[in-house]
């Protein structure tokens, strides 16, 4: 019976890392815009960018907007 | 021989926005355009390589360009303008956020995301698509604010800058915390009931001792956030109800959830079963659904609008030097010097200073008619200046003008009084106390017996009576109103408000933009046949006018006498209150006032409606009258309201239309000529007399009326355009549909009475159990699921199936 207790504390272990990453995910404004980022992903890259990896830039660029937004709220 | 060709021709559209072109005059690269603004922003596009825009969604994405005109933004640089619509600003960087009522498509995301290409010191946008907003980081010190939006405006994107955004900081409001809420009860629910299924699965001998420690322990630590977090919900309006000596759903909710909660863990401590976690958290979870369900938002409306919204953010004023500047109109102070432009807003109420001016008022007071202003005449602020850029001298700021002193009227200063009682809090008046009495009763009659026995049966009542079936209803049946109602264009603020339609028994109509389209005149032609000459010489001149008669006056033309002729047109003037004179083809053409053509002996004030007059060097074939024209189907809806509904009329015009509305309404139901504070007064009358109101206007002398009447409900064109604040925005294609609406509200409300019914059916079962004190953990987790699905699946059905017989789905 002590396969019980290990595969209750993994199956709690799991189901509590999905609740901490679903609090993360509201917590980072995942669920604020529920309709542009299904049309954004349609968007073709441009194949004459100059940047070289224009995805990783971007994502930058997002974080640096949150992050002066909090500021400025604080 | 001529014609014939023309007709032939293919219906030409625009490259960019898709609406018809006059003719191929304006052409880039063998595109057409329908006008220079559209080619431009081509252009534009085309230069940057950014051809995408034209293959993201729709065939032609664009917004026309048409009715743009230049402004001047410069105003947006005065720091104490800029810090107020900047989001953020630091020396180098600064982040912005527009409204723009504009975006539509995917294409128009694409466009303002990649915005950055077609001006390099843009350094991030991002779209915000529900809310029709975007946010733009840029380098202030290489691009200006007013220079951002002039970019903007010039790709067809203008922002919504007006009062409101610098006197009212924006508040956010985020649906977050009630996510987070659910999120944890629902993680809460699905894993408790795990634990709890191998009781309800082990027949009579039970589980292991050991295991039910444990899964009872367990299940009082993944409890406890549900109760301390999201079951806040319920505790915090139950306390405030208390407060208010009150009987409140959410009073019972929340006895029902405590009595769960320290039941459970005195079962669990006296190791007797895992308790009633399972139910509590799922009944958390499901009650916190149906309030997301019915919270349901439309971010791209506004429903508190006030004149704020409608009045520009700056205007031009002539400073003592002499030179034009930019101020905010907050600060116009008495005596300004103010320059307006065609198509501009008077701010203020001012005095003219030029010698004559056209201004039209039908937003503002219903009027359906330009007013013309002589030299010296106090005009009042809200007129949009027809004609040529003109003169005025402020006469009061822009918080004491005539207008804006509707909104220092008591209706504005108090908050949403609920005078009407939501359904559910007139039932639960009852419900709360007549629980907690048998709750009592069932305890009084088992303590002379068994001690443990009457309190069993006590908290038994409270958890089986908690009204999870019963608080479900209106949120879901009003939930599904709202939504079913909004694939009509309707609307509504939230879901208390279809309650308060089901219980209207008056409407009263605005008129101008209401009952009669503000658009589109009905045209009258009297006079001998044109010939096909004379027709194209009209649609020349009438082309660039901007006058509404004249826009009235070219849209009949067009419909009725499709013509792809067009003249070169030489000498065109136009001269305010008059009329425009040209020379088209070789012939001096004049259209306008009788007197301006040249007819003597016609008072414009004796006939009913306005005339438009027009001639051909001095020979007169006729004139056009233009009337206001009944939105189509409004007849056959007034005629059927009539049958249950009484019906008034208030209009801020005159009484000119009356011949024509009088066959439908009764003479004294018929009110002209009624100020913005009239029609409010009025409504508050009725509303005295016992009438429940619905009031159905549009422009901002209806805002009084609208906020003082039971439901407000505000018609609009577009539903991007400004709209006063209002319970209901609703689409004017959709005003025909009013009866059917009604009739929906109120099977919605018959439909939550019946969902009553059958949670308490439910209720009576489990009381059943409850007050014997054999309620166990296993009939309560039976109970609970089976009732709540009931009534989500009986609402569902029944709305839906309501829709469709009243042709709204």
């Amino acid at each position: 019976m002590s396969a019980m207790y290990m595969l209750i504390a993994f199956s709690l272990i799991i189901a509590t890392g999905f609740v901490i990453a679903f609090i993360w995910a509201i917590n980072s404004g995942q669920y604020d815009d529920k309709y542009t980022p299904s049309v954004r992903i349609l968007f073709d890259d441009e194949p004459k960018s100059e940047n070289v990896n224009p995805s990783k830039k971007n994502i930058e660029k997002k974080e640096d907007v949150a992050l002066l937004k909090n500021e400025q709220q604080k | 021989m001529f014609m014939e060709t023309v007709e032939t021709l293919q219906k030409l559209l625009c490259e960019h926005c898709g609406e018809d072109c006059i003719d191929d005059s304006i052409q880039s690269e063998e595109k057409l355009f329908c006008c220079n603004g559209c080619k431009a922003v081509y252009e534009l596009l085309h230069e940057a390589g950014m051809e995408s825009y034209y293959s993201t969604d729709v065939e032609s994405p664009g917004v026309s360009l048409k009715e743009y005109k230049f402004q001047d933004y410069s105003y947006l640089d005065h720091p104490e303008i800029a810090t107020k619509v900047l989001d953020f600003s630091d020396a180098k960087n600064a982040i912005v956020t527009f409204k723009t009522p504009q975006i539509h498509c995917a294409s128009c995301v694409w466009l303002l995301e990649n915005i950055s290409r077609l001006n390099p010191a843009i350094s991030f946008s991002q779209v915000f698509f529900d809310k029709r907003e975007v946010t733009i980081r840029f380098d202030s010190s290489r691009l200006s604010l007013s220079g951002l939006v002039s970019l903007m405006t010039k790709i067809g994107y203008r922002p919504d800058l007006n009062l409101d955004k610098v006197q009212n900081p924006k508040s956010e409001s985020s649906d977050r915390p009630l996510y987070l809420k659910i999120g944890i009860a629902g993680f809460a629910f699905g894993n408790i009931m795990l634990f709890s299924l191998p009781e309800y699965l082990s027949g009579n001998e039970g589980v292991d001792s050991q295991f039910l420690t444990l899964f009872g322990t367990l299940n009082i630590i993944l409890a406890l956030p549900v109760f301390f977090y999201s079951s806040l919900d319920f505790f915090i309006p139950a306390l405030k109800s208390i407060r208010n000596r009150f009987w409140s759903m959410d009073i019972a909710i929340s006895l029902g959830i405590i009595a769960m909660f320290f039941r459970s863990l005195y079962e669990i401590y006296a190791g007797l079963s895992v308790g009633y976690m399972d139910s509590f958290t799922m009944l958390v979870f499901l009650l916190l659904v149906g309030r997301l369900f019915q919270k349901k938002t439309y971010d791209q409306l506004s429903f508190e609008r006030d004149y704020k919204s409608y009045f520009p953010l700056a205007v031009t004023r002539l400073s003592k030097s002499g030179l034009e500047e930019s101020v905010a109109a907050t600060l116009i102070d008495t005596n300004d010097i103010l320059v307006i432009r065609n198509g501009e807003l008077i701010p203020a109420d001012s005095t003219l200073l030029d010698s004559i001016a056209s201004l039209d008022y039908s937003f503002v007071t219903g009027e359906a008619d330009p007013i013309q202003c002589s030299k010296g005449q106090l005009c009042y602020a809200g007129g949009r200046n027809l004609g040529t850029s003109v003169l005025f001298r402020a006469e009061r700021p822009v918080s004491a003008s005539y207008l804006t002193r509707l909104w220092n009227h008591d209706v504005f200063a108090k908050h949403e009084s609920s005078s009407i009682q939501s359904i559910s809090q007139r039932f639960s008046r009852y419900f709360s106390p007549i629980i907690l009495g048998i709750a009592t009763i069932a305890a009084l009659f088992w303590l002379p017996t068994d001690t443990s026995l009457a309190l069993n049966a006590f908290t038994a009542v409270l958890i089986v009576a908690c009204p999870c079936a019963l608080a479900l209803s209106a949120p879901f049946t009003l939930g599904w109103i709202t939504n079913l109602l909004s694939r009509n264009k309707i609307y509504l603020k939230n879901g208390e408000v279809a309650e308060k339609l089901a219980d209207i028994n008056t409407i009263v109509f605005d008129k101008t933009g209401t009952l009669t389209s503000r658009s589109t005149g009905e045209v009258v032609y009297m006079g001998r046949e044109l010939s096909s000459d004379e027709i194209a010489m009209l649609h020349s001149v009438l082309h660039e006018n901007t006058h509404p008669h004249g826009r009235a006056f070219y849209a009949w033309l067009k419909s009725n006498f499709p013509n792809k002729t067009r003249f070169q047109i030489k000498n065109y003037k136009e001269v305010i209150g008059n009329g425009v004179e040209s020379i088209c083809n070789g012939r001096l053409v004049r259209i306008g006032t009788a007197g301006w053509v040249g007819v003597a002996n016609i008072d414009p004030k004796v006939i009913p409606h306005p005339r438009l007059y027009f001639s051909f060097d001095d020979q007169i074939p006729g004139y056009v009258e233009i009337r206001n024209s009944l939105r189509v189907g409004v007849q056959e809806l007034i005629k059927n309201l009539l049958i249950r509904f009484k019906l008034f009329v208030l209009s801020g015009d005159n009484s000119r239309d009356k011949d024509r509305l009088s066959p439908l309404f009764s003479e004294e139901v018929l009110l002209f000529n009624k100020s913005p504070e009239e029609k409010l007064n009025m409504i508050q009358k009725l509303k005295t007399q016992g009438y429940h109101i619905a009031m159905i206007g549009d422009g901002l002398n209806d805002a009084g009326a609208l906020k003082a009447s039971d439901v407000g409900i505000s018609i609009s064109d577009d539903t991007v355009s400004f709209t006063p604040a209002s319970d209901i925005i609703m689409d004017a294609t959709s005003l025909t549909k009013l009866n059917q609406i009604l009739d929906f509200t109120k099977d919605g409300v018959k439909i939550i009475y019946a969902s009553f019914v059958i949670s308490i059916l439910y209720n009576i079962i489990g009381l059943a159990f409850a007050v014997t004190g054999t309620l166990s953990p296993i009939i309560c987790a039976i109970i609970m699921p089976i009732s709540s699905i009931t009534i989500i699946a009986f609402t569902t059905l029944a709305t839906h199936l309501s829709a469709r017989r009243r042709e709204l789905w």
